[in-house]
């Protein structure tokens, strides 16, 4: 057995858990090269192996291509470097693109982390600067899609020097949480007590409780997934894929629990915070024009950084995913951007 | 896009009582967009979606639609236990106002214009009924879509010789993946038109070919669509169906004069720059970025969401939905009826409860029972079919569970090999483009202990294999 594959911790529960739920490192690995092997270009797949003993799965692709700034993507809540299989190729085609797994998703360690929003969110940060160092990248083309947007963000204020262009793709955690009562008519006491209840559990525990009726679960409620990947895989490829990434040991879900509040709003919102990002940062953000993140939020985003570079574009046609809706347009404006960087 | 007649479509998704929404949709793009409305090629609609499409190809007036919905919500409201109430049966008073209402020629107007989508009952397959022989057909058709099982009754209705439930349990917006259809939601998700969300979440669920948010306000909706609150509160629903559309026409440029941007609210905010998919527009710009252009007409993204609360004089906006609104609205003036609203008329109702409800549901039950004898027959007929059907599916999976166990080879050993094909070419691929083996690379797949794999089940029944359902993921 592969000595790199992260191995479950052995309490007596998660002895248990397997076996009720059909999943396990080996099985993601499988469903993540039949994935891998759509690539074109030529690619490297690694666990980086970072001081404090975790590991972070990194696939490189076009690695020869290393003389432009490298474009690193950091994929949303839930995915993995899977989800980028449409646009990895496009963009590896004139510079090196590095994708990895986040800490505590897909196929990276799972460590416990900090219970408090700050710590969680540091953890996170940290875990990419290292993980920066060990793959000796100098400085970066830094994109991040959904949750993977918030911890650039938040990495770009901490290291601003390695950051040559920063691209949020539907960037979650950005809105600040309205303080007044923002509806005239709000949901009745009793639905919100239902909500609350549901709420204390992790965002996808379901997964986990369904047992074997998890995987059904994603390709029930989440055909849309296997429509957007249907140019690559005409099978549940994608669904089992993130199936995988998500019934297990729940550690970066944790941690995104601990960074949010009541279904979604973050605990520490970008916008408080987006002005400390250095000025001479430029960052571009992307929507899909028919998504429900606050497509407004870019307006916000210029404001609080007069004088900077700042560029907010939507993408018509296209969901929160926007880079798995609408692969051709998402590839071609970031391949314009990074173009604009060197 | 929106030039050249006949070259889009309109869905609109099954709702229950908050179909009160479409009503708000409907009327802003006839007063605001009428070439909107008389250039689509074709209106599809599912449950409560149907009986807008209903209303757009008749052009029933917004009055009667209002009047019509807020007729069943107010039933409700006055029964003393709401949908529960022996009398509460929707689908008796649809087909009354149906009948009523719809002029003679309705079935031609719809063959022409509309397409229902209907559940195949038990099967659960999705159907789309386009073409409408009679009148009586087409009205029948409205029912089974609205048909929500369990709800309006447990025998579903019958159309063409199948029976069916309510559209929205299998395709609740019909053809929402053609890039030519326009979609209409109450629900947030990503609908063209739906009303704006408030809330941070980023979760969504894919139910019935509907995608909705995962939020508290969803679902509160969601109850909402079958448990009407008052009717002042799915009147707000409607008008904020008005000001999305409102907005849907704004943004994509459709109406020339702005409205949205004059009234005196709103956060002017929004991406400076919009880029279309190829495909919308012709092709012409393939993909390359075209700054708030959308197949000629401007289009304006800096048109702010605008929330019902405000806007304090909706009668501004459009006099006769308004209108239509408030007085739908009206509670009855009858001296009863506002006896019964009274504290001390609902203190009586409440306490003589225990006595009325035996009586009242005796009473309702035999005259739902008498009016059903005609059809009865037919009922009991495909009744035991169905258990027929079922009990023979039964005895043909427990056979073949048992039997096909010892016989057959399994299925495990099988997926087994290919996953190690898979990884032999993968793996291969890999090596050799690892550089330097400092880092690793891919290892080859071990094997792993697996439940249903052990040597010995192979003769046996093994009892794990009946008991669980089969393992569900494939190769």
């Amino acid at each position: 057995m592969a000595d790199d594959l992260e191995q479950q911790p052995q309490g007596w529960l998660s002895s248990w858990l397997p076996t009720w739920c059909p999943t396990s490192m080996s099985q993601l690995k499988n469903v993540e090269a039949r994935i891998l092997q759509c690539l074109q270009n030529k690619f490297l797949a690694r666990y980086v192996s970072l001081p404090n003993h975790n590991k972070i799965w990194t696939v490189t692709v076009s690695p020869e291509l290393e003389d432009r700034t490298p474009l690193v993507m950091v994929h949303g809540f839930g995915g993995g470097v899977g989800l980028w299989i449409l646009n990895m190729d496009s963009l590896s085609t004139r510079r090196t693109v590095h994708t990895f797994d986040l800490l505590g998703f897909g196929r990276s360690s799972r460590p416990i982390f900090p219970r408090d929003a700050q710590g969680a969110e540091d953890e996170f940060v940290t875990s990419i600067e290292t993980w920066r160092e060990t793959m000796g990248i100098p400085n970066m083309i830094l994109l991040g899609h959904s949750l993977g947007g918030f911890l650039a963000t938040s990495y770009s204020i901490k290291y601003p020097e390695r950051v040559k262009h920063l691209i949020l793709v539907d960037p979650w955690g950005f809105p600040l949480r309205p303080t007044d009562p923002s509806e005239i008519r709000t949901p009745p006491t009793w639905v919100k007590a239902i909500v609350s209840v549901l709420g204390r559990s992790n965002p996808l525990a379901v997964l986990r409780v369904a047992g074997p009726w998890g995987p059904g679960l994603i390709q029930r409620f989440r055909p849309d997934f296997k429509r957007k990947f249907a140019d690559f895989f005409d099978d549940d490829t994608i669904s089992e894929y993130i199936y995988h990434c998500n019934a297990q040991n729940p550690s970066g879900e944790t941690a995104f629990k601990a960074m949010m509040e009541s279904f979604g709003w973050a605990r520490r919102p970008m916008l408080e915070r987006i002005h400390l990002i250095r000025k001479d940062v430029p960052i571009t953000m992307i929507y899909g024009a028919n998504t429900w993140v606050d497509i407004s939020t870019g307006e916000k985003v210029k404001l609080r950084r007069p004088g900077s570079y700042v560029r907010d574009v939507a993408i018509e046609g296209a969901s929160h995913h926007v880079y798995a809706d609408q692969p051709q347009i998402f590839n071609s404006v970031v391949e314009e951007i990074c173009e604009s960087v060197d | 896009m929106y030039e050249q007649e006949g070259s889009w479509d309109v869905s609109f998704a099954g709702s229950g009582f908050m179909g009160l929404y479409h009503v708000g949709v409907v009327s802003c793009l006839r007063e605001r967009a009428p070439h909107f409305l008389s250039g689509a090629r074709r209106f599809y609609g599912s449950s409560s979606g149907s009986l807008c499409c209903l209303a757009i190809i008749t052009n029933m007036s917004m009055d009667l639609c209002c009047s019509n919905l807020m007729d069943v919500v107010k039933e409700i409201q006055m029964k003393s236990i709401g949908i529960f109430h022996p009398s509460y049966d929707l689908t008796d008073f649809m087909k009354q106002r149906l009948e009523k209402y719809l002029p003679d020629n309705v079935h031609e107007l719809a063959s022409q214009r509309m397409g229902i989508s209907l559940t195949q009952w038990p099967a659960g397959k999705n159907v789309i009924i386009t073409h409408f022989a009679t009148r009586d057909e087409l009205i029948q058709a409205v029912i089974c879509s609205t048909y929500f099982p369990f709800y309006c009754g447990v025998i579903p209705p019958e159309f063409q010789g199948n029976r069916y439930v309510d559209g929205a349990l299998s395709n609740n917006i019909p053809f929402t993946d053609s890039k030519r259809t326009i979609t209409v939601s109450p629900f947030h998700g990503t609908v063209d038109i739906c009303p704006e969300s408030s809330s941070a979440s980023f979760h969504e669920l894919n139910l019935c070919n509907a995608s909705f948010q995962i939020c508290t306000r969803n679902f509160h909706f969601g109850v909402m669509s079958l448990i009407p609150p008052e009717p002042e509160v799915v009147a707000d629903v409607c008008r904020q169906g008005y000001l999305d559309a409102l907005r849907f026409l704004e943004r994509r440029g459709i109406t020339k004069e702005g409205v949205i941007p004059n009234l005196p609210c709103g956060v002017i905010s929004s991406p400076s720059s919009v880029i279309w998919p190829a495909s919308s527009n012709g092709g012409r710009n393939g993909g390359s970025e075209e700054k708030g252009k959308s197949g000629g007409s401007c289009a304006n993204w800096r048109v702010p969401n605008v929330l019902v609360r405000d806007i304090t004089k909706f009668e501004l906006l459009s006099p006769e939905l308004e209108a239509a609104l408030l007085k739908s609205c009206e509670k009855p003036s009858g001296f009863f009826a506002r006896f019964s609203r009274s504290i001390p008329g609902q203190v009586l109702t409440y306490a003589l409860l225990p006595c009325t409800l035996p009586l009242e549901y005796v009473y309702f039950k035999t005259k739902r029972l008498i009016s059903w004898i005609p059809e009865a027959p037919e009922d009991i007929r495909w009744m035991h079919d169905e258990l027929k059907k079922f009990g023979s599916f039964v005895f043909s999976e427990v056979k073949d569970r048992l039997l096909g166990s010892v016989w057959e080879p399994r299925g495990d050993l099988k997926c087994k090999f290919i996953h190690a094909e898979l990884e032999d070419t993968s793996e291969t691929r890999l090596q050799s483009l690892s550089s330097s083996g400092s880092s690793g690379s891919m290892q080859p797949l071990s094997p792993q202990p697996d439940l249903w794999n052990t040597e010995d089940s192979k003769m046996n029944i093994s009892l794990a294999e009946i008991v669980l359902p089969p393992q569900p993921l494939r190769a």
